[in-house]
């Protein structure tokens, strides 16, 4: 079908249509021409993937991965969840004892133990009525030891390397060195001696606390420490994990929660609890009569199975919660008394995967957080509230929190805060002063290691240059100090990101996301590899009696 | 393929160049254009072009049969009307509305104390839906009104259905604007190329140097964490995410009608800068006019307008902007953001009876615009909390602490600053500077055109938050 040439200046059109995009094109082609103006070149951002898959009818990448306030770069490069399996064939390669993909997921390599299940029994006190049933509502606070019943547990297949050690502490002897390593690595020795036990066979669990801001909120850094620790000292379980948060941006893996949507969630960044009772999170939900929560373990990957399950709560006076085990109403949990803080576990445990849920029948209830851990292996308790500065823990009650650590023992503390105190106009002596009262807080028995991890980098426009923001850089060196003060070993995590101008360099490489300061979930990947990858070669340097993991 | 990605311009040239070619060979042009937005749909997620086809032919086969059905027969024609429509909805209610409703209803039996377990299916909303089920139930309902005919070329219906530079977010165009376009021989000329040029500039900058930076910078993290944040950090973050929805949404608009233009059509215009309305029901004729249009024509009058009893009226009001409310999301904040401008519309239409507003919104003293719109405009920034806050948790969150968090900016960068000024002082300004910097942009010599687009380009280019950042109105 054709039609009348029709009254068009089609000539003229065309004309200025092409001597603008030829114009256009032929400037944007300039900065090519000269390496002076290699910052003006864009045309290498050309992503040509939409059409690509358009014309191969391959669906989209992931849409879930948003940033923070969900109006995220989700097509940005980087956004992808990583498998934990993927998060595996992370570990660089520091020694023979790596994890096989074939290998068991759940035992330490080193160790091949059967559950017990009495093993771990002496962390919490409680009883075991009937395993399912609520085990016990405990108020004494609990011994904080985890060192192994000697009738418990018996090694039944050491599989050591060629060294005669277990698998999980041989390391090549060309280990080469961290993006950045830890500073002063002999401050955590009693962390790598809890490691080296549990490798042996002589300890059941070394627990780690990791406290931390919207960088740690959503488990993207701890969860692939922990994937990798674990498979190589064995999974201990998912840990703490506080049973609901007012941010979007919080999340979990290798664990699953939910809950009504009645509870009123607070942390302890921006009060609303006048007790100043956060819980061992730093974040807790009110509600009453008909709210439910829950927590499951894991449907697939890292986190499948669990022993022993706890809700960390306060009962408001006369409260009463219905517990479902598993699908089966269990009995309910009256709280007798005033108002108190509670502890209700579930103990012994079939090693398999559960689903506890309670219902609040009565009373004023606040949820602090579950427990999911096994009899055996490496916790990482992963306790990040979205917006934190470390000094806001001094608005909680100090009794509590002392009350609340003391129940829940761990060989390191991981300290990584300064993200958020960067653009607050305080000096960097009282910020020292603070730190210490915070960490003298977390750490009421001064018995814990501590590592201070720094803030990642920074950016900012400058010129239409992304550069690093010198507040972070001053944070750097205040924890720094800080560290050198409080006895605390520490990890630029900025240097390890690449120093200068780093998270404009990821930003770039789907690394980081458009804010400058937050990582897509490649990013935390690529960042928790590092920390794991220093945490290694500190105790590759512990077990060589020297200081290979410091500088 | 976003609009503000260099893959797009690319796809967009390429557009224009293939369509002009073919341009005496119309079928063939049509044909070229279908290919080129069915490619550009597809980019997003070729899954779901099925459904584009899907509605397409329903549509196309229900309006001829609407139309060859003698009107003596009220019923035949009825029932291909409501095949169309139950399609386009029964579209629109699965992938965007299933979980609301399985959740409200979970809600509900959970308020009369039933132990409701509600399964939440993992539903992905097709990119552009709530736009083209709009566009294609106007079409079949015209021809039922017979207003329009029925189109008797699958070619041309599938083009206007899916039209690339609006298939996503919108305008939404109804039938009857865009179908003749597609009857009659497309004329360019020069101006039309620095018109559409300069109206995608326009809109890039919109979004890149306005609507991102205002994201990135304040809105996403005050949204994010509100409790940590001043009452004045959180206002003015209010301030910039009204400015940032309509940048983003207007932006987008801007590229779509620029686009449309070097392809030799016109889109209608889809914002009048609503910032400046005396009134809210004057907002609501300036902000998204396709849609609050296509909902007037549809809903609106159909219920019976503004005659009848005042509470008739009323009641026809709320309707209508709770309608605008859920179309926008399917959560109940924006049931709540609806009914509250239906509210606001009633009220105002109340006073309005008594007779004190004159029928043209600026026709007054200048003191009673300047309150009447600071009026509005504070309006509709609060009621933008419940817009992006999307739970009333979080709106809770946002206004407790716009109340109680003190007094400081410090966390208002000065580029923020800037940008926000500079945005309202361009909103604000007369329209005659604005139209007057295009009309000088479209006597420019070529070259002198090529060589601003670049600089500009660059220079958006240098200061953008990142690479490519999704407009906010494809969730819808």
């Amino acid at each position: 079908m054709t039609e009348p040439r029709p009254d068009l200046d089609l000539r003229a059109a065309l004309q200025r249509f092409g001597v603008v995009v030829l114009v256009f094109a032929g400037l944007w082609c300039v900065p090519y021409a000269h390496p002076a103006l290699e910052d003006w070149r864009y045309l290498g951002d050309i992503d040509a993937s939409p059409l690509v898959r358009a014309v191969r009818l391959e669906p989209p990448p992931d849409p879930a991965a948003t940033m923070p306030g969900g109006l995220g770069a989700g097509t940005a490069p980087g956004g992808e969840e990583l498998s934990d399996d993927e998060l595996a064939a992370l570990d660089p390669g520091l020694g023979s004892g790596d994890a096989s993909p074939g290998s068991d997921a759940h035992g330490p390599e080193s160790v091949a133990v059967a559950p017990s299940p009495d093993a771990g029994a002496l962390a919490e006190p409680v009883v075991q009525p009937d395993a399912g049933a609520v085990a016990a509502d405990a108020h004494a606070v609990a011994p904080s030891t985890a060192e192994v019943p000697k009738t418990s547990t018996t090694p039944t297949a050491e599989t050591p390397g060629d060294s005669g050690l277990p698998r999980a502490l041989v390391f090549d002897p060309g280990l080469a060195p961290p993006a950045a390593a830890i500073e002063h690595p002999e401050r955590i020795a009693p962390f790598f001696a809890a490691l080296v036990a549990l490798a042996k066979g002589e300890r059941a669990r070394v627990r780690v606390r990791h406290y931390g801001d919207s960088h740690l909120a959503n488990d993207g850094i701890s969860h692939v420490l922990r994937v990798l620790l674990q498979r190589r000292f064995g999974d201990g379980g998912h840990g703490f994990v506080i049973a609901r948060s007012g941010s979007r941006w919080f999340k979990h893996k290798g664990v699953r929660i939910g809950s009504s949507d009645g509870w009123k969630s607070r942390a302890f960044i921006g009060g609303g609890f006048a007790d100043g009772h956060y819980g061992f999170g730093g974040e807790a939900s009110a509600g009453g009569p008909g709210q439910s929560a829950y927590v499951a373990t894991a449907a697939k990957g890292q986190g499948t199975t669990a022993t022993r399950v706890a809700l960390w709560w306060r009962a408001g006076k006369g409260a009463r919660l219905q517990v479902e085990v598993d699908g089966v109403r269990g009995e309910s949990i009256d709280a007798q008394g005033e108002e108190s803080d509670r502890f209700a576990t579930w103990e012994g445990l079939p090693d398999a995967g559960h689903k506890i849920r309670v219902r609040v029948a009565r009373g004023k209830v606040r949820l602090y957080g579950w427990v999911v851990e096994r009899d055996r292996g490496l916790v990482w308790d992963s306790l990040g509230v979205v917006g934190a500065r470390a000094r806001r823990w001094l608005s909680a009650d100090a009794a509590h929190i002392a009350a609340q650590a003391a129940r829940r023992d761990a060989q390191l503390l991981v300290l990584n805060y300064g993200a958020n105190s960067r653009n607050d106009k305080i000096s960097g002596a009282k910020y020292a002063k603070t730190y210490a009262e915070v960490l003298a807080r977390l750490r009421p028995d001064k018995g814990e290691p501590c590592l201070v991890v720094g803030p990642g980098d920074h950016g900012k426009k400058q010129k239409g240059k992304v550069v690093s923001d010198p507040r972070t850089v001053q944070m750097v060196g205040w924890q720094r100090t800080i560290a050198e003060q409080l006895g605390c070993a520490f990890i630029d995590a900025r240097a390890m990101m690449g120093g200068d101008g780093a998270m404009g360099r990821w930003v770039k490489q789907g690394l980081g996301w458009a804010d400058y300061a937050h990582l897509t979930p490649r990013g935390q990947a690529q960042l928790g590899r590092d920390l794991y990858a220093a945490l290694m070669h500190g105790l590759a340097g512990y077990l060589a009696g020297g200081a290979a993991g410091g500088r | 393929m976003l609009f503000n990605s260099l893959l797009f311009l690319i796809f967009l040239v390429v557009a224009v160049f293939g369509s002009w070619a073919l341009l005496r060979l119309r079928a063939m042009r049509l044909g070229f254009l279908l290919v080129a937005s069915w490619l550009f749909y597809m980019s997003w997620d070729p899954r779901f072009i099925g459904l584009i086809l899907l509605s397409t032919v329903v549509d196309f086969v229900a309006a001829r049969a609407i139309e060859d059905t003698p009107d003596d027969q009220p019923r035949r024609r009825k029932a291909w009307l409501w095949l169309s429509l139950a399609s386009n909805l029964g579209l629109l209610g699965y992938f965007k509305y299933t979980n609301f409703f399985l959740q409200s209803f979970a809600g509900a039996a959970r308020g009369l104390g039933l132990d409701a377990t509600i399964p939440i299916f993992d539903i992905t909303l097709p990119v552009g839906i709530s736009f083209y089920t709009f566009q294609t139930m106007s079409y079949t309902i015209d021809v039922w009104r017979r207003q329009i005919p029925a189109e008797r070329s699958l070619l041309r219906f599938a083009l206007y259905v899916c039209f690339f530079p609006q298939l996503v977010a919108g305008p939404i165009v109804r039938a009857s604007d865009f179908l003749p376009q597609l009857h009659r021989p497309v004329r360019i000329t020069a101006d039309d190329v620095g018109h559409g040029l300069f109206r995608i500039a326009r809109g890039l900058v919109k979004k890149v140097v306005i609507a991102d930076h205002l994201a990135v910078n304040l809105v996403d993290r005050c949204f994010t964490s509100p409790e940590v944040y001043s009452s004045a950090e959180l206002m003015v973050a209010l301030y910039a995410y009204t400015m940032q929805i309509y940048c983003d949404f207007s932006g987008y608009s801007d590229v779509a009608i620029g686009s449309a233009r070097l392809l030799g059509y016109k889109l209608p215009e889809n914002f009048d800068r609503p910032y400046i309305a005396t009134t809210v029901a004057g907002f609501w004729r300036r902000w998204h006019i396709t849609l609050s249009g296509w909902l007037r024509y549809y809903v609106f009058f159909p219920l019976g307008g503004s005659r009848g009893s005042v509470w008739r009226a009323h009641r026809n009001t709320f309707i209508t902007l709770i309608l605008i409310g859920l179309w926008h999301g399917a959560s109940w904040t924006f049931v709540v953001y609806g009914a509250l401008h239906g509210i606001a519309i009633s009220i105002n239409r109340t006073l309005t009876r008594a007779g004190k507003t004159p029928t043209d919104e600026f026709a007054q003293p200048w003191w009673q615009i300047v309150w009447k719109v600071a009026l509005t405009f504070h309006f509709v920034v609060l009621c933008r909390i419940l817009f992006r806050a999307h739970s009333f948790e979080l709106a809770g969150d946002y206004a407790a602490a716009l109340l109680h968090n003190g007094w400081g900016l410090a966390r208002v960068g000065t580029a923020t600053w800037w940008v926000l000024g500079g945005a309202f002082a361009v909103h604000w300004m007369p329209r005659r500077w604005l139209d007057g910097i295009g009309e000088r942009f479209v006597q420019l010599p070529a070259v002198a055109q090529g060589a601003a687009l670049a600089g500009l380009a660059a220079a958006v280019a240098s200061v953008a938050e990142t690479d490519v950042v999704p407009f906010i109105y494809f969730q819808f």
